[in-house]
């Protein structure tokens, strides 16, 4: 008896919380999340496309699985890895597009995940795509094309705002906030209190530099200026954690977040500026848009877009009459 | 009620995962979850140890030789390749400057399209030192091969 009273309180508890975290929310809203997330994959895949290609002639004893291709002995054969891409780049049009969703956005999102785990299975990690991946793959289990897609525009109704477009929300804000501070923690881990000195980010700074001098690649002209100012390496590296241990403060609401997005922002110019990395998910702001009001923009882009066919419209028929 | 489970299973699966990595070690990492130990391990000193390819032109003068020599576009799988082939041994890394050597007169840097010879060498560098005053520090040759059809190089210019 007492253990069901219990059970009871603990289902109640539970209710209760799923409850508040239930916020109502557009659907015009998930859905822009879904366009520019979607934009993203397809332009940052065609452009990543021929590196993954060219994993194709790399040696099989340079294999590393990680992730989800961690069981595969061998690398996968070169047809399987051309198929996989190409269903990667057209199943992200039907993600962006909103077309027949319910397919095509699991698809895309198993298909960039595989596509981007066969590219960081090669020995290097590179750790700007990994929350590209994870917001397609939490996209793909949401209502995402309820609104703004050619599935909505094919339903006609758009429906009322609802708890079920705001969850996916605040997971992916929940999603980004983890990631920085995890990077936050890593640093005071492993790093030492050396970190926060800014002697392990000059050093680190310098190496990387002195790293893609050897290996004949461009470096960043800024780091070579300014590796004389330990100063600035140490408000560098002050600055990196605060914007990274602080990340969770951005749940707290949408000025806190504004403020924050605006750091990590700077922080990752900061890092292209002295090591020539582009975190391009992040700086675009794209890794920011569930904190926000994104259906804003995808409306202003809409509105322009049917001013700019009005006008056009307008001018052909001017022709016309002229030529009558 | 079905969106609900809907959400609580996903948030929680997902939440898990993302936070899995904090109880990883420095040594592990994965993708597309991570513990994300890049610039996070304390760096004593600027010195950089690297396996890297110098290309040297017949008159003697050096050329580092960029990642699309070795196949990639990437810097950091370029890295990668070097530092696990000289892992590998001497014949994995012969091979290796071999392919490099073979690459070379295709390369659009004419420094690189006319070298002689390829190295691939472990090297030692201190980053300020060279930044701020140009200098190098020291090298071991791992393998040398030549390019196929060119004369040998002239003595190698510092």
């Amino acid at each position: 008896m007492t253990g069901e009273l219990r059970d009871r309180g603990l289902r109640a508890r539970l209710l209760l919380l799923v409850g508040r975290l239930w916020v109502a929310a557009p659907p015009e809203r998930l859905a822009a999340v879904r366009i520019l997330v979607g934009l993203f994959a397809v332009v940052y895949f065609s452009i990543r496309l021929p590196h993954m290609l060219s994993y194709i002639g790399f040696p099989d004893r340079q294999w590393r699985p990680v992730g989800p291709l961690w069981l595969l002995g061998h690398p996968p054969p070169a047809v399987a890895v051309m198929v996989l891409a190409a269903l990667t780049w057209l199943s992200g049009w039907g993600f962006l597009l909103g077309w027949r969703f319910r397919a095509t956005g699991p698809i895309h999102a198993l298909c960039l995940l595989w596509s981007m785990t066969y590219c960081n299975s090669w020995g290097q990690i590179f750790h700007t795509e990994n929350l590209a991946v994870l917001f397609a793959l939490v996209l793909a289990t949401t209502r995402a094309a309820d609104a703004t897609s050619l599935d909505a525009g094919r339903r006609g109704a758009v429906p009322a705002p609802d708890g079920r477009y705001g969850w996916p929300l605040l997971l992916l804000r929940v999603v980004a906030v983890a990631t920085y501070f995890i990077a936050g923690v890593a640093k005071l881990r492993w790093g030492g209190p050396g970190w926060a000195g800014g002697d392990v980010l000059l050093d680190t700074v310098a190496a990387d530099g002195m790293r893609k001098v050897v290996l004949g690649s461009l470096h960043s002209p800024f780091a070579e200026l300014l590796l004389g100012q330990a100063w600035l390496f140490r408000g560098l590296a002050l600055l990196t954690l605060v914007v990274e241990l602080g990340a969770p403060l951005a749940l707290l609401g949408r000025r806190v977040a504004l403020v924050w997005v605006l750091g990590v922002i700077g922080f990752h110019l900061g890092v292209f500026a002295l090591m020539a990395i582009l975190f391009p998910f992040a700086v675009t702001g794209v890794a920011f848009a569930p904190f926000f009001s994104p259906e804003r923009l995808i409306e202003w882009v809409r509105s322009r877009a049917a001013r700019l066919r009005v006008r056009a419209a307008r001018a052909s028929s001017g022709k016309e009459r002229t030529v009558g | 009620m079905v969106d609900r489970v809907v959400a609580v299973v996903v948030s929680a699966g997902v939440l898990a995962g993302v936070l899995l990595p904090l109880s990883w070690p420095a040594s592990r990492d994965s993708f597309p979850l991570s513990n994300y130990p890049m610039f996070a391990h304390e760096r004593r000193s600027p010195v950089l140890n690297a396996v890297y390819a110098v290309a040297i032109d017949p008159d003697g003068s050096r050329h580092w030789v960029p990642p699309i020599a070795l196949g990639t576009r990437e810097v950091l799988q370029a890295r990668a390749l070097l530092e696990g082939t000289a892992m590998r041994g001497r014949s994995a890394v012969r091979a290796l400057c071999e392919s490099i050597a073979a690459r070379l007169p295709a390369m659009d840097d004419p420094g690189l399209a006319g070298a002689a010879l390829v190295r691939v060498v472990r090297g030692s560098h201190d980053a300020i030192a060279y930044f701020e005053r140009g200098e190098l520090g020291q090298e071991r040759t791992l393998s040398s091969c030549r390019v196929p059809g060119r004369e040998p190089a002239g003595p190698v210019k510092p």
